[in-house]
C-alpha cells in the first residue's frame, strides 16, 4: 500500500510535468478482465453526498478499505456533495443497479422526504438497503459561561429567557439543526435559532461566546469538550458514551424521550439484485468487525452498529421509522431547505 | 519561548528523519506539479491521494498531504503568470499584473519574483505559527458576525475601486459578482435564490469555474488567431530570468506588507484566501505612488499577493490545529485526514501528539526551502513552455480546465458553468469592464450578507451592534476615512486640469 | 468607426446590458420574502443589487450620452511586448470551436467517457484555430489524450471511465 502510495504520487508527479511540458508520456496500464465473472468483477464506487474531509466521509473512507479487503475488488470513495446531499443521493438513485455505484448517507436518508418539496429523485422509492453503518451520538453544550449547570437548569433557562437564547446550527438539515428542532420540541419553548454555514464558524462563535447553545456530534465536539472550551449537558443516547463517561444521557438529565443519532447507512440504486446486496451486507458486516475498525471509530467518538443491524432488513425498517419521526417535527417547524 | 524552541528543535528531528523526510518532499512535488494543472487544486490531490495513505505512519501521511496542500500554491501562480489561467482561484489577482509581465517578456521574472515572496511569506507564517498561536486564537474568538461584517465591507470598498479604468465599471462589475454570489440556497431560511430549480446550482455557482471561465476562456476567446505566441520569442537568457537587484528592492515593500495582510487575514476562520490576495493587491495600488499603472505589469502587484496567499495558508493552520476548527474546504479535509489517522486536532493535540504538532511545523520550513529549491531551476522550463506556439498551446489548456472543473465536485454541470462564465466574463472585457472585481464580489458577497443578518439576528435587530463592539467600531472607521480620502482625491483631481490621462484609461486587457 | 465612436458604442451596449440583468435580478428577487433592514429576509440582498446595477447601467449610459466626443480616447494603448497578430474582426470560426469544445468535453465525459471527451475537446477545440489542420488537431487530440489518462485516470484517480462500457 505504501509502495503503491507513493509510486502514485511521485508517478502522478512526474506525468504531471512530462504532460505539461508537451512530451509525449507513454502509460502503462493493466488490462481488466473481460468475460463476466461473479461479482464483484471490478472495483466498487462508493458516492459520499459530502464534501471530503466530513464525518461521512471520514466513515466511508474507513469502511470501504476494509470492505475492498472482503470483496477483493478496490472500494474507492467518490464524494459529490452539494444541496444538502441529495445531489449525490440523486446520483446513485440513477445509476445502474448492478452493485458497482452505491451509496452512504446519514440521517439526511430519513429527513430529506420532509425537508425537500422537489427532488429529482425518489427520495425513498429509489434505494435498496444494504445496511446500517454507525450511529455517531449527539451532545447539548453551551457556552463555557452560560448561567446553567446541569440539563436541568438549561431547561429552566431555556423557558424563562425563551428567544433571548441563542441556538446555532451548521445550517438547514444539519445534525445540528435537527438537534435543535428536536430539543426545542421536548423542552417546549423556542430558541432564536442562528444559522451558519457548517459547523466550524459555529463552534468558533460558541467557543468565543458570541450565541449560546448547540447540539452537535461527539465528531465535532469531544475535543473542545474534553479542553473545557465548552460546557457540556448530555449525550442523546440511552447510554453513557464512554468516551464522555461523566456525561449523563438526557433521559437521566431529565427529558426522556430527546435521542437522537446521526445514522449512517449503505445504499444502493433501486433493482439491486438481491444477491449483490446480501453479498455486500455480508462484506458491511466484517468490516464493521474489524478491530482496526473498531477502534478508528472510537476515536471519533462513535462504535459500529450491532452485525444484526447491518442488513438489509434491519436497515429499512429502522428507516421507515425515522423517516416516520421525523416528518412531524419538520413539518411543525415549517421548515423547507428547498 | 524556550520550550517552543526546544519543542521546534525536537519537530525538526522528526521531520529531517529519512523517511519523513522523503514524504515530505513526495508531497510538496506532487503538490506542486498538481497546483501548475488549472482547476486541479490541493483540495483535489489531497482527497484522491487520501486513501493512499491509510497504510503510512500518520506522521510521514500528514507531512505528505501537507505538503500537496502548500507545494500546490507555489505551483498555482505559475499559470496565472505565464498563461493568465488561475489554476486556483487565490492566484487569479496575479494575472492582473503577472500576465502583462510575461506578455513583456518578463515572465522569468515575475516567476522568480513569486517564488522569493513565497519563501518569505510562508517563512513568516511558520513563525508566527510557532510563537504567537495562542495570541491569533485569541483574536479569531473576538471576530464575531459584526466584526466580520465590517472587515469585509472594508474589503469590498477597497477592492471594488483597485482594477483600471473607470471607477463606474468596477463597481458595475463589483455588483455583478455580489448578485452572483446570491446564487444557492440561503443560509438562513434555505430559500434557493436564482437557482432556476437546477440542484446542482443550490449551492451556489462554483468559484474555481468563475475564476477559471473569466480569465482563462475568455482570454482564449479573445486571442484565438490574433496570437502566436504568449510571450515574445527572443531566447531568454538565464541571466535575464532572475529578478535584477533593482526589481528585488522594487518587491520588498510589497512582499512584506503582503505578508502581513496574509497573517492577519489567517487569524480570522472563514476569510478565504481568494479575499486574502485581492487585498494585498488593493493595499498596494491604494498606496502607490503611480496607481494607474496597475494592471500594466507592476511588480508589487504580483508580490504582494503571492506573499499574502503563502503567509495565509500557514497561519491558517493554526485554527485547524489548535482549535479542531478547519478554516476552509482544504482545512477540512486536513483535519479529515487527521481523524482517519486516529488523531483529534484541537486543544489538546499539543499535549497527547507533540510529534505531529512540532513535525508538522517544522516540516513547513523544510517543505518551503524544498519547494525554493525545486522552483527556481524550473522557471526555465515553465519559460520555454511559452515557446510552444498558441495555437498548440489553447486547445490544450481549454481541455485542463474542462477537466479541473469537473474535478472540484465530480460533476459536469461545473464544465457548463465555465462555459457561460467564460461567454460572460468575454463580453464584458469586450466591452472594456474589468473583470477581476467579478470574482472579489462573488467571493465576498455571501459573506457580507450572511454576517449582516447573524449579526442582526443576535442583536434583535438592533443597528448599534456594528458601533458598540470596540474591532468592528474601528474598521467603519477605517471605511469611513477610505471613503472621504476617495472623495477628497478625485475631487482635487477634477479641479485640476486633466494632467493624468492615463488614469481615466479604462481597462483592456 | 473612428475611436470614440466605438468606445461610445460599446459603453451604451454595456449600460444596456446592465441595465437589462440588472432589472432581471430584482424582478426575480420579488418572488423571495424581502422583510426589512433590520430583519431581512432572503430576497433583500438580491433585490437592493439588481436595482443598484441597473441604476450603475443608467449612470453609465447617462455619463456615456453627456460624454464629449473630444474626451480621451478610452481604449488603452497595447501593452508593451508582443502585439497582437494575424486576424481581426469578428472571429466566429475561433469562438465557436472553443465553445463547441468545451461543450464536447462535457457530453462526451457524461456518456462516452475520459477518452472520447478528451479527444473531442481537444481536436474540436484546435480547429478554432485557421492555422490547424485536421492532422494537426488529431495527432495533438491524441498526445493530450495520452497524458490525460496517465495524469488523470492513473496518476491522481480520476472516477471517470475510460471509455464507458469498456474501461
Amino acid at each position: 500500500m505504501i509502495r503503491q502510495a507513493f509510486r502514485r504520487a511521485l508517478l502522478g508527479a512526474g506525468l504531471a510535468t512530462a504532460a505539461l511540458l508537451a512530451l509525449p508520456a507513454a502509460a502503462q496500464q493493466a488490462g481488466q478482465q473481460a468475460g463476466q465473472p461473479a461479482y464483484p468483477s471490478r472495483s466498487i464506487t462508493i458516492v459520499v453526498p459530502f464534501a471530503a474531509g466530513g464525518p461521512t466521509d471520514t466513515v466511508t473512507r474507513l469502511v470501504a478499505e476494509v470492505m475492498g479487503r472482503d470483496l477483493g475488488q478496490p472500494v474507492v470513495v467518490e464524494n459529490v456533495g452539494g444541496a444538502g446531499g441529495t445531489l449525490g443521493a440523486a446520483r446513485v438513485a440513477q445509476a445502474r443497479p448492478d452493485g458497482y455505484t452505491l451509496l452512504l448517507h446519514h440521517i439526511g436518508m430519513g429527513t430529506t422526504p420532509a425537508l425537500y418539496r422537489r427532488l429529482a429523485y425518489d427520495p425513498v422509492g429509489g434505494f435498496e438497503t444494504i445496511g446500517l453503518v454507525t450511529e455517531v451520538p449527539m451532545t447539548v453544550i453551551a457556552r463555557k459561561d452560560i448561567a446553567a449547570n446541569s440539563l436541568a437548569e438549561l431547561v429552566a433557562l431555556v423557558r424563562r429567557d425563551q428567544t433571548k437564547i441563542n441556538y446555532a446550527n451548521a445550517g438547514i438539515g444539519a445534525a445540528s439543526h435537527l438537534c435543535g428542532l428536536l430539543l426545542q420540541k421536548a423542552i417546549d419553548a423556542p430558541m432564536t435559532t442562528v444559522p451558519y454555514r457548517g459547523t466550524g464558524p459555529a463552534m468558533t462563535d460558541l467557543i468565543g461566546g458570541t450565541v449560546d447553545v448547540m447540539c452537535d456530534q461527539t465528531t465535532n465536539t469531544t475535543q473542545q469538550i474534553r479542553a473545557g472550551s465548552v460546557k457540556v449537558f448530555a449525550v442523546t443516547t440511552p447510554q453513557r458514551l464512554p468516551a464522555l463517561p461523566e456525561v449523563p444521557t438526557a433521559a437521566e438529565a431529565g427529558l426522556p424521550g430527546f435521542e437522537v443519532t446521526v445514522w449512517h447507512g449503505l445504499y444502493a440504486p433501486k433493482g439491486t439484485p438481491a444477491e449483490i446486496t446480501t453479498r455486500l451486507s455480508r462484506a458491511l458486516q466484517a468490516a464493521l468487525r474489524d478491530e482496526k475498525l473498531v477502534a478508528r471509530f472510537a476515536d471519533l467518538g462513535t462504535a459500529p452498529v450491532a452485525q444484526e443491524r447491518a442488513t438489509p432488513e434491519a436497515h429499512r425498517a429502522f428507516w421507515q421509522a425515522d423517516i416516520a419521526k421525523w416528518r412531524p417535527v419538520i413539518q411543525a417547524a415549517g421548515q423547507y431547505a428547498d | 519561548m524556550w520550550q517552543s524552541i526546544l519543542d521546534l528543535g525536537y519537530g525538526f528531528g522528526l521531520a529531517l528523519e529519512p523517511h519523513n523526510l522523503f514524504w515530505c518532499f513526495v508531497g510538496v512535488l506532487a503538490g506542486n506539479l498538481i497546483g501548475v494543472l488549472p482547476g486541479t487544486g490541493a483540495l483535489t490531490a489531497i482527497s484522491m491521494l487520501l486513501p493512499l495513505t491509510f497504510a503510512m505512519h500518520p506522521v510521514p501521511a500528514i507531512l505528505m498531504l501537507a505538503g500537496i496542500f502548500y507545494g500546490s500554491q507555489y505551483g498555482g501562480a505559475i499559470g496565472a503568470i505565464l498563461l493568465n489561467l488561475p489554476s486556483h482561484p487565490p492566484h487569479a489577482v496575479t494575472c492582473l499584473d503577472g500576465y502583462p509581465m510575461t506578455r513583456a517578456g518578463k515572465g522569468g521574472t515575475a516567476l522568480g519574483l513569486t517564488m522569493i515572496a513565497s519563501f518569505f511569506a510562508a517563512s513568516f507564517g511558520i513563525i508566527v505559527m510557532i510563537f504567537a498561536s495562542p495570541l491569533l486564537v485569541e483574536m479569531a474568538f473576538k471576530f464575531g458576525p459584526a466584526e466580520l461584517f465590517s472587515i469585509m465591507l472594508l474589503g469590498l470598498i477597497a477592492g471594488s475601486t483597485m482594477s483600471r479604468g473607470s471607477p463606474l465599471k468596477g463597481i458595475a462589475m463589483t455588483v455583478m459578482g455580489l448578485l452572483l454570489g446570491c446564487v444557492g440556497t440561503d443560509v438562513q431560511t434555505g430559500q434557493q435564490r436564482f437557482t432556476f430549480d437546477l440542484p446542482e446550482l443550490a449551492d451556489g455557482v462554483e468559484l474555481v469555474s468563475i475564476a477559471m471561465g473569466v480569465f482563462g476562456i475568455a482570454d482564449f476567446l479573445k486571442h484565438v488567431n490574433r496570437m502566436k505566441h504568449v510571450g515574445n520569442l527572443q531566447p531568454v537568457k538565464f541571466r535575464d530570468m532572475r529578478p535584477s537587484l533593482a526589481e528585488m528592492r522594487q518587491a520588498f515593500w510589497p512582499m512584506v506588507r503582503g505578508t502581513l495582510v496574509g497573517t492577519i487575514f489567517g487569524a480570522m476562520p472563514g476569510t478565504g484566501p481568494t479575499i486574502t490576495t485581492f487585498i494585498a493587491y488593493a493595499v498596494e495600488q491604494k498606496i502607490s505612488k503611480t496607481p494607474h499603472k496597475f494592471g500594466t505589469g507592476m511588480i508589487a502587484g504580483v508580490a504582494a499577493p503571492e506573499a499574502a496567499s503563502h503567509s495565509k495558508t500557514q497561519v491558517d493552520f493554526i485554527p485547524t490545529m489548535s482549535l479542531g476548527i478547519p478554516g476552509d474546504a482544504v482545512m477540512a479535509l486536513l483535519l479529515g485526514a487527521l481523524l482517519i489517522h486516529g488523531i483529534q486536532p484541537g486543544p489538546r493535540l499539543l499535549s497527547e501528539h507533540p510529534d505531529i504538532f512540532w513535525g508538522l511545523i517544522a516540516s513547513f520550513w523544510v517543505g518551503n526551502v524544498l519547494l525554493m529549491v525545486l522552483n527556481v531551476p524550473m522557471i526555465g522550463v515553465w519559460v520555454k513552455l511559452l515557446q510552444v506556439p498558441y495555437r498548440f498551446l489553447f486547445p490544450a489548456a481549454v481541455f485542463f480546465i474542462a477537466i479541473g472543473a469537473y474535478t472540484v465536485n465530480n460533476e459536469i454541470f461545473a464544465v457548463y458553468e465555465v462555459l457561460v462564465f467564460g461567454l460572460l466574463g468575454w463580453l464584458f472585457m469586450a466591452l472594456d469592464f474589468p473583470i477581476a472585481p467579478i470574482l472579489l464580489g462573488y467571493v465576498l458577497g455571501p459573506m457580507v450578507e450572511e454576517n449582516f443578518r447573524r449579526a442582526m439576528l443576535l442583536s434583535r435587530g438592533h443597528f448599534g451592534i456594528f458601533v458598540e463592539r470596540p474591532i468592528s467600531a474601528t474598521i467603519l472607521g477605517i471605511i469611513a476615512l477610505l471613503l472621504a480620502a476617495q472623495l477628497f482625491f478625485s475631487l482635487r483631481a477634477r479641479l485640476r486640469p486633466r494632467q493624468a490621462a492615463a488614469g481615466t484609461l479604462s481597462f483592456q486587457e | 468607426m473612428n475611436f470614440s465612436t466605438k468606445n461610445r458604442f460599446k459603453d451604451y451596449c454595456g449600460g444596456l446590458i446592465l441595465c437589462g440583468l440588472g432589472t432581471a435580478a430584482a424582478l426575480q428577487a420579488q418572488s423571495y420574502h424581502l422583510g426589512t433592514l433590520n430583519r431581512m429576509g432572503p430576497g433583500f440582498v438580491p433585490m437592493a443589487l439588481g436595482i443598484l446595477l441597473a441604476g450603475v447601467g443608467l449612470v453609465l449610459l447617462a455619463a456615456t450620452a453627456l460624454r464629449r466626443e473630444e474626451a480621451a480616447p478610452s481604449g488603452l494603448p497595447a501593452l508593451p511586448g508582443a502585439a497582437e497578430e494575424g486576424h481581426h474582426g469578428p472571429d466566429w470560426r475561433g469562438w465557436g470551436c472553443i465553445c463547441a469544445g468545451v461543450i464536447a468535453f462535457a457530453v462526451l465525459a457524461e456518456h462516452a467517457g475520459l477518452i472520447p471527451a478528451t479527444l473531442g475537446c481537444v481536436a474540436i477545440t484546435a480547429m478554432g484555430d485557421r492555422e490547424n489542420t485536421w492532422r494537426d488537431a488529431i495527432l495533438l487530440a491524441i498526445g493530450i489524450a495520452i497524458m490525460a489518462v496517465a495524469v488523470f485516470w492513473w496518476g491522481l484517480g480520476v472516477l471517470m471511465p475510460l471509455v464507458k462500457g469498456i474501461y
